[in-house]
Order: C-alpha cells, then structure tokens, then sequence
C-alpha cells in the first residue's frame, strides 16, 4: 500500500468526547419540538387525500368558527412568488415550485402534499377543526413511475412544462420529463466493436426514505414590528432564511432563524415545509405557533430520494473498461429537481473510461418532492454500474477489487464532465480492502457469498464563517453557524484547538442563529468538518496573528521577533521572553481590548471521497431472508478530525445502505396512497439485524484543506446497494436488479414465481 | 375540554401529582404538562422506541401509555437517569464510545438499556442487540451503541 | 475552454476551443461569440447560473465573473453538486 506520511498533531486524531455530548445522554438538549414559549399555540396540517386532483374550492369557515380556532391558511395567504431559482446550497429549486409545495395552489401533486393549516389553543382543536376544512377536489389519474410518466399519452402534473435541456432547447410537446441531460466522449461503437465482453442490464430502484427519527417541526412567531422569528430543526438555518425570505417575500435582516439540536437529517431537513405555514399562521392569529409532523406526514410528505429506472452498457477490453453507456430516469416527486445529475457525475467517478454516454432524465410522478439523501443520486447509480463491473470482472476472471484497481481514476484522470481529478485516494481504499483480514479470510458454506463495491462522492465547498472569542481565562469562545448532526462541534473545536496549539477542552463551540454569525451554507454535502473547519483555520490564525502584534506590545520589538508555537509565545532571539496563550489571553484589557478571530471562507471542492466495501451474506433460499455476516468499509478521509465519528458516519452509512438494499421501499397502491408509512411496515434496521461495521480509515490528505481533511459524511451509503448485490449473485448465482432485495422478490425470483 | 384526571406518581423517585386529559398519552404528559422533554416523539405509535421510559422497571413506549395509567406507577425519565452531577456509567460510556450522533433517539437507548442492565448485569452481544431492537437508530447502525451498553455492562457501579 | 457535452449543440459540436480572456466573465463572451447563446446559458444576473459551476483547472467553484483565468487555465462548466 502507498506510504502517506503524516504530520504529527496533538488534537486532530485524538477522540475527546464532544461538547454537547453531556446535554445529549441527560436528555437536556432542546431539539425542535422540545421549545415552549409563552402564549404558544398549536397547529395541524391537513393534507390531500389525493395523489393527483385538481382543488376546485376551499371552504374554511366552519373551521374559522370552531372554538380554539385561531387561525386558518391556505395557499392565497402566501405572495406571488416568481419563477426564481433559489439557491438552497444542496442544489436549487424555484420559488413557485416550492411555494406550491408548502401549501398546494391549484392541484394536490401527491397524498399528504398540504392543503390548509390551522392554528388552535391546542392541538387536538387543531385536528379537530381541519375535518371542518371543505375542500373540493376533482380526483384526475395518478402518475407513479418514470416509466409510465415518459409515455406520450401519460397524464401530465403540469401542462406548462416541457423538457428542457442545457442548451436551453425546449421539448415541442409538454412533458413529465422536466429535464434532459447528455454527457458523452470518446467513440462508444468502436469500443463496442473492439470489445472482449459487453454486459447490459436494466434496473429498477424505489424511493426510499432519509428515516431520521426526529420528525420535521417548526415553530414560528411573527412580531409586532414584522420581524418573524423561526426556532426549527434544520440542517442549515441560513437555508430556511432565505427560503422564508423567498417565499414570504420579506428581507433577510428581517428573519432571524434558530437552529434548534436536530434530530437527523441525512438531506432531508434542507428544504422547508413547516416553517413558512407556522409564520403565516402566527402572522393570522398574532401569537406563536408550533407545527409538528407526525411519522406519516414525514414519509407522505417530506422528500425521500428518487426511485427510478437504468439501464446500462459497459464493454471490456483486455481487463480495461473500454464503454460505457447508462441512461437514468430519476423520479423527482411533484416537482423538478431529482439527484439525477449527481448520479450520472458520480457512478464512473472511481474508473477511467474513455468512451462513454450518459443519459440523465428528471422525471415528475405524484410523489412527494424528492429531497437531498446522503450522496444524492449516487447510490442508486451505483446499483446500475457496479453491478455491471462485477459482472465484467466475472466474465474474464478477474479479483473484482483488483479490476477495479486496474481500472482506477488517479490524479488527472477527467470525469465525464471532462474535469480532471485532483490528488484522489480511490487506489488506496481498494488497496486497503484487499489487504483486510476481511477479504483474505475465505467464506465458506452454503448459500454464502461475497460482494464487493466502490463509491465516489464530492465534497461541497461553500461559505462558512465562525467567530473565536478569546477568554480572559485562556478558553475560546468557538461562535458558527453549521447545524451539529453528528459532532461537528467536536471536529470544528479540535481543528481550532490544533491550530491555537491548546487543549482541546479550552475550546468551547457554540452553535448559534442567524443573526448571531456570518452566512454559513447547510450541514450537508460533506462539507462541514471540511468546509467549517477551513474557518475555523482561518479564525484561528487570525488570533495567533493578533497575539503575536500583541505580545510585540508587550515587550517593545517588532511583530517579525516574535513566534508563536505550540499554543505559546515567545522573542525570536530573547529565550527569556516568553508567553503562553493563557498568560496573554489574560492581558487582553491592557493590550488593546477584546481578542476575536475571524474566519470567513467560499470553500473551492477538493477532490473527494472514495469507499470500498466488502461483505459477506447468507441467503435463506426458502424464507428469502438475506443476514449480514460481515461487513467492512475502506474509505479515504484525507485526515480523520475524530476518528470514532468518522467510524460513526461510516458505520450509519452503511447501515442506511443495508435498509435500502434489502427492506426499505414506499409501497404504492394504484391509488398512489403510500401504503406502509409507518416505521412497522417501512421497515429499516434494527439492531438484531446487524453485525458490526468494520471500519478502515485511508488517509490521503486533501491537498485543498490545511489539514487534509476530506468530507466523510456520504460516501459510505454508496456502496451498499451494489455490493450486497453483488454478495447475494455470489451466494446464489442470480442477479437481483431490483430493489429492494427482500425475502419476498428472494422467494420470488429464485423460485420463479412472479 | 375532557375532564381532566388527578393522577399520582412516582417520577424519577419523586412523589409528584398532575392533572391529565384522559386522551393524553403519558409522552404527550412529560413532555407538554411537565416539561420533560428528554423523552423523545419518534413515531408516536410505538416503533421507534425514542419515547422509552421505565415503569415500575419495565421499559414501556410511553406514546402507548395513556397518563392516567401513571396512577401509582414508579416512572423512571432519561432526566432520572443520571444521580446529580455523576452520570450513570451508560451514559459516561455511551460518551465515550461516541454511541450517538444526533442524539435524538440516545434518552431511548439509554433508559431502554438501563433496564437490561438492572436485571441482567452481563449481557452478551447478541442479547444487547435483541433487547434493543425496539430502539431505532438512523445514524450510527448500531455498532457503537452496542459498545458502549457493553463496556458499561463491564464497569462495576452496575455489574456490583 | 472544454464545452460540456449537453452544450456542444451550441458549438458546431466542439468538445474544446481555444479562446483568449483575462477573466471567466471575458473567456466565456470569447466563447459566445463563436458559440451564440453560450454565454446566456452560463450565466444569468451578472454571475454563473446557481445550478452550475464552473471548474477551472479541474477545481469545480462558484467563481464570480471577474475571477483572474491565464493563459494556459482549462476552464469548463459542470452541473452544481451539493448533497445531503
């Protein structure tokens, strides 16, 4: 395996237990629902029965006139909002689009989408009064999958949209197909020709569910003044400001947003749905208002990820992968704006492959609005091409890690957007693999089998800025802006504390509103530990730079006599003249007044992330039931912050990944009802269900960040889909292209049944 | 408004009275009459597992526990968990091991696991992943939440 | 300038053409003088459209208009990507 050396730091791979840590086990930290406020009122939502209807009135006065009643909305309480493209960091969305989505306008686009809101002295009045809401509805056919929505004669969610492609050519005909990608290069028939084994296939994945156990809640109160104040449960509180600015069309200056502890959100609590219903209600009855969703409106009616529909082609040619040709439908849900194109950038990502063609499809069915889900797009894809690689490595005999490392991308090899990696880790994580105890041990019994995956993922970039306020004690006060979901405040403490050079313990981080800090994009896109915590750098070298002019003060030399070290100042060419960081902190009054550190950056994506995973099933051939023997994960970090939270995420990746290969699925009827929107019968793991998750940290530092730090966060639910596939062929000889692979479809298709 | 039920209790080893609505669940009375909001809704129909608390030693979904059942009952929040400013070695281990990352459904895992503790001081691998299986967890798959229920199995404040 | 595969529609089907310019802003009018449209495509409101990015040398970035490109610079236009 390639040597990486690395830089000796005192903090940075440490495991100190995080800051919030203590708040969490006592139950004491406040998440979203957990916030009470005088003269707090409560909400209920009522939503669509309907998959796809036309709403031909809405008549909320017998509510109106219910006792409690204080409030009732509807969507002609929202502004006019124009077309604009607004930008959530995750990926973009219009402002019409979204206002529709918050509270229907002229049609209900899928069961559960909203309708009205009513606000109440409490909340079973609240409930009570939406059967009082008279809604006429005029039912029209449901739209479930993108293979029906393509057909000509498929009835259409919206008749003013046609396809759009990035040319900016517009299909002739309206369409469910709201856009239209292609990405191709190099000379596909020529490789097809030329090749020694060409594999094509079809696959079918569902959607599938982000699944946090805190469900969405938001808590508005509109002021006096016009000021409107939000406490909410987000994975980015400068995201649902600006939503609410957008949407509400208010200034940003005049919304102030509180991040609460967040219960989860995996990319599913970017978006708001909540939040501007509770402002407009609290607007209306002048008081508070509290919204919460419970379990089945958060699987009816919050984004899950796209199912969809791939087919795949891909060639080989003396062990080199010569073509490929993948075409994707993804489903988006009511509106446009599935992950498609992130699984059309990301499935090749690991390989060099010269000729290819790339269809990518976003495709609107009456389903709920797809959100962001940990690797947007790229598990799915995954499902499609590395199964299709497992297949080649088959076919002419090769170790299908050591295919994948023949074929790897390197630094310099160009993804098919024609952009070139930068210094990427893919070679060293199939190195990794393949040295574990795990994949040179044998498997061995009936029934068993192995599989093997690789995943890629980006980074994102985007803005961040934190505030370090030195202490006179010597602590310093760590104030950002990036929602905690999994110990970012630990991650961001320790890069501030290896920067300073003082103990971690010394730091104290706080996460804090939106008028408190400067913009700080969504806890998402694996880019906080990354992205923050350039900031944090940033903040952090700024107060070395101020303690070094300040202890110049101190003993009457220039700054450039003066160094600072290992969390200590000290006279360049006068070994008596030293300081701790402590000692000056002590001093800020007579040096000049309050110390504060400042890091503000618009991070550039490095190159990302890679995993390689390695798993060993056992499937029952008469009950269908897949177990998990063994699972193990190598995944480049770059530099690991805290190793046990990157295990962390590795391990809850992968286990989001063994849901979504094995069980999880939105079960349509034909009426378009989601028929197991409960956590009974949407059925994601339990602990009985799972071995441990082995975990390899690779390190090949990210040459874009001072600490080599690499996001970590969504690489590892790549994988999975694939690899189990892949495991489950080994153990039966059949080839499962549908998900998920539950004991069901395992009866069916191993027995022939369907 | 129903009328509303005078219940009595033992909560977190305090006699403490309440009044409920008899439609209200025992989640719905900790969290909204008495401000104990350490218990979590995940679900609210008892799949989940965020909203476990002791009663009488049993661990029960408190969204399946109407308040007034809490007549008489001796209930045990995460809140009591903990004795003062000294942890309960679950939670200094579920610390330790970084067993939580959202730490939404950790008051479930916690009091559910206590329970284990308190009857079968030296659980092994498979019966700790048993008796947790009706706590959901998204984020970390279980693997450090496991650990962690182990090494504090093996710390001798709860095996004594 | 590489040109994205779902743009080369607007460029006769080039997969690169070589153009001059001290800024993107300036690198992507060069384009659109050869390639009518392009630059409407690219960028919207005085900055590169929020759905895309622009890589310069392999590094993808919400570079503004008026960020420095040399002579020898790759510059090219992906799809933006943020995640979950």
């Amino acid at each position: 395996m390639t040597t990486i050396e690395k830089p000796g730091y005192k903090v940075i791979g440490t495991r100190p237990i995080r800051p919030d840590g203590v708040e969490k086990v006592t139950g004491k930290a406040l998440y979203g629902a957990d916030i009470h406020l005088p003269d707090l009122v409560h909400g209920a939502v009522l939503r669509s029965p309907h998959a796809h209807a036309r709403i031909a009135s809405i008549d909320t006065s017998a509510a109106e006139a219910m006792p409690g009643v204080l409030a009732v909305v509807t969507h002609t309480d929202l502004p006019v909002v124009s077309d604009t493209v607004v930008d959530m960091g995750e990926g973009v969305s219009t402002a019409s689009d979204m206002s529709k989505n918050v509270l229907a306008a002229d049609k209900a686009l899928y069961r559960g989408h909203a309708v009205a809101a009513v606000a109440a002295t409490n909340v079973h009045d609240a409930l009570s009064a939406l059967d009082a809401i008279a809604v006429e509805y005029e039912p029209l056919p449901p739209v479930l999958s993108v293979q029906d929505a393509m057909r000509e004669d498929a009835p259409l969610l919206d008749e003013s949209r046609h396809t759009k492609t990035p040319a900016g050519e517009l299909s002739e005909n309206a369409s469910n197909v709201a856009a239209h990608n292609r990405f191709e290069g190099g000379d596909l028939e020529a490789a097809y020709a030329e090749a020694d084994v060409v594999v094509e296939r079809e696959f079918d994945t569902k959607m599938v569910h982000q699944g946090y156990i805190e469900p969405h809640n938001g808590t508005a109160n509109w002021n006096s003044d016009g000021t409107l104040t939000v406490w909410t449960s987000t994975q980015g509180a400068f995201a649902v400001r600006s939503a609410l600015a957008e949407l509400l069309q208010l200034p940003v200056s005049r919304i102030r947003v509180i991040p609460m502890e967040i219960g989860g959100g995996f990319g599913g609590k970017i978006g708001v749905y909540l939040e501007p219903v509770a402002a407009l209600l609290s607007r209306k009855c002048g008081r508070p208002v509290q919204l919460t969703m419970d379990r089945t409106d958060v699987f009816q009616a919050t984004g899950p990820t796209s199912g969809g529909h791939m087919k795949g082609k891909l060639a080989v040619k003396d062990g080199k992968i010569t073509a490929a040709e993948v075409s994707l439908a993804f489903e988006a849900g009511a509106f446009p704006g599935s992950p498609v194109m992130a699984g059309a950038m990301c499935m090749l990502s690991p390989y060099e492959v010269e000729n290819f063609k790339v269809d990518a499809y976003d495709v609107v069915v009456n389903k709920p609005k797809v959100a962001a889900y940990r690797a947007p797009g790229a598990p799915n894809a995954s499902f499609c091409v590395e199964q299709l690689i497992d297949e080649l490595a088959r076919e002419t005999g090769a170790d299908p890690l050591q295919f994948r490392l023949n074929n790897s991308a390197r630094e310099g090899s160009r993804m098919i957007t024609g952009v070139a990696h930068p210094r990427i880790g893919h070679e060293e994580t199939v190195e990794a693999a393949q040295s574990s105890d795990h994949y040179t041990s044998p498997i061995e019994g009936p029934n068993r089998g192995r599989g093997v995956a690789s995943g890629f993922w980006f980074n994102a970039g985007m803005q961040s800025s934190v505030i370090a306020s030195v202490n006179p004690d010597g602590t310093v006060n760590l104030i950002e802006g990036s929602t905690d979901i999994g110990g970012t405040r630990a991650s961001l403490a320790m890069q501030l504390a290896e920067t300073l050079g003082i103990e971690y313990d010394s730091i104290r981080p706080t996460v804090v509103d939106t008028d408190s800090v400067g913009h700080n994009d969504v806890t998402g896109g694996s880019r906080t530990a990354y992205a923050s915590g350039q900031a944090v750098y940033e903040a952090g070298l700024d107060v070395q730079q101020q303690m070094v002019a300040r202890a110049a003060q101190l003993w009457e030399c220039e700054a450039e006599d003066v160094e600072y070290a290992a969390g200590a100042l000290r006279h360049k060419s006068d070994s008596e003249k030293t300081m701790t960081f402590a000692e000056l902190a002590g001093k800020q009054m007579e040096t000049g007044g309050p110390l504060q550190g400042r890091g503000t950056v618009m991070a550039r994506t490095p190159g990302a992330a890679y995993g390689v995973h390695v798993v060993d099933v056992e499937v029952d051939p008469d009950t269908g039931k897949v177990d998990i023997l063994r699972y193990t994960i190598a995944q480049d970090a770059g530099t690991a912050v805290h190793p046990s939270y990157v295990e962390g995420q590795m391990q809850g990746g992968v286990v989001q990944g063994i849901g979504w290969a094995l069980n999880e699925e939105y079960y349509y009827g034909e009426d378009g009802r989601m028929e197991n929107a409960s956590f009974l019968d949407y059925r994601m793991p339990t602990s009985l269900d799972l071995p441990m998750i082995d975990t390899i940290i690779v390190e090949v530092p990210n040459p874009g960040h001072p600490y080599g730090v690499r996001g970590v966060g969504e690489v590892p639910i790549v994988p999975p889909l694939a690899a189990i596939a892949n495991a489950i062929h080994d153990a039966t000889g059949h080839r499962f292209t549908e998900l998920p692979i539950s004991p069901r479809r395992v009866v069916e298709e191993l027995h022939n049944l369907q | 408004m129903p009328r509303r039920a005078h219940i009595q209790t033992t909560l977190n080893g305090e006699e403490i009275d309440f009044l409920c609505e008899p439609r209200q669940s025992l989640l719905e009375v900790l969290r909204d009459e008495l401000n104990l909001t350490g218990t979590k809704e995940g679900c609210n129909n008892g799949n989940c597992g965020a909203c476990s608390v002791l009663m009488d030693g049993r661990v029960v979904n408190s969204c399946c526990v109407l308040g007034v059942e809490a007549e008489g009952a001796e209930v045990v929040t995460i809140e009591g968990v903990a004795d003062g400013e000294t942890l309960h070695p679950l939670q200094q281990c579920f610390l330790e091991e970084a067993a939580l990352q959202c730490g939404v459904c950790t008051p479930g895992f916690i009091v559910a696991a206590k329970a284990l503790l308190d009857s079968e001081p030296a659980p092994d691998e498979g019966r700790v992943r048993h008796w947790l299986a009706g706590n959901l967890c998204r984020c970390t798959g279980y693997d450090k939440i496991v650990r962690a229920v182990l090494k504090a199995s093996e710390m001798e404040e709860v095996s004594a | 300038m590489l040109i994205p595969s779902p743009l080369r529609s607007l460029c006769a089907g080039a997969a690169a053409l070589e153009v001059a310019g001290a800024t993107l802003g300036e690198v992507l009018r060069a384009v659109d003088a050869r390639c009518p449209g392009f630059y409407e495509r690219a960028v919207e409101g005085g900055r590169v459209r929020p759905e895309l990015s622009v890589a310069l040398n392999g590094h993808a970035f919400r570079y503004g208009l008026t960020e420095p490109i040399a002579p020898a610079d790759e510059v090219t236009i992906v799809p933006a990507i943020g995640g979950g």
